[in-house]
């Protein structure tokens, strides 16, 4: 098994290089999204969103592979250890925190003009939101 | 899939409506620190007590009764 450090940094390497290659791609699959969202087109809709995930998914198994193959890490060790960590809510956490930092370095900055009570209006909307699906689907 | 369609469509939703995707939004929360925003903890706390809750009762259902648990063992 890995150690947590070690874990931890080998997650936010390839997550890095996940996000790189899937960054400039993500924002023609978004437009696409939006756009059949839109013109309420829901199975296109949907088609994107899978297209999304699938593509994410291949550069993140690329990512993947070409790290453990080169640390000469076997993928049960890998596994082992990935889910030993989800179960550590600190180093979940970190890993969250990781992945944020990744999105915010990679994804265009877009100037802040909303006022504090806006933000926390959209952002309890969402949470609201995402909580009422979670629970429907589970 | 249905949990990440969803979920989109949220997103796309708050993009439609405020101009902002997500990474926009959680940058916003960050620079004004709305995850130590007292309403939002509230909520997070509440939500958690739910899905607890919501867990343990789909444990219940899940489980054997004692009768099952004869005939199989």
């Amino acid at each position: 098994m890995l150690n947590r450090e070690s874990i931890l940094k080998l997650r936010k390497l390839m997550n890095k290089r996940t996000y790189t290659k899937y960054a400039p791609v993500k924002e023609e699959l978004v437009a696409e999204r939006i756009s059949f969202f839109k013109c309420k087109d829901m199975n296109k809709y949907a088609e994107c969103v899978d297209k999304a995930a699938e593509t994410f998914e291949e550069f993140k198994e690329e990512a993947e592979c070409d790290a453990l193959e080169y640390l000469e890490i076997t993928d049960r060790m890998f596994e082992d250890t990935m889910d030993e960590c989800k179960e550590d809510k600190e180093a979940f956490a970190q890993m969250q925190k990781d992945e944020k930092e990744i999105r915010f370095s990679l994804e265009k900055e877009r100037e802040l003009t909303e006022s504090k009570e806006v933000v926390k209006q959209i952002y309890i909307q969402k949470i609201t939101e995402d909580f009422t699906i979670e629970m429907n689907l589970a | 899939m249905q949990m990440q369609l969803e979920k989109s469509k949220i997103v796309d939703t708050i993009f439609i409506k405020y101009n902002m995707t997500l990474t926009d939004l959680l940058r916003a929360v960050k620079f004004y620190s709305l995850d130590a925003d007292d309403e939002v903890k509230a909520l997070r706390v509440t939500q958690g007590k739910v899905k607890a809750e919501k867990l343990k009762e789909l444990n219940e259902l899940l489980a054997l009764t004692p009768e099952q648990v004869l005939i199989i063992d």
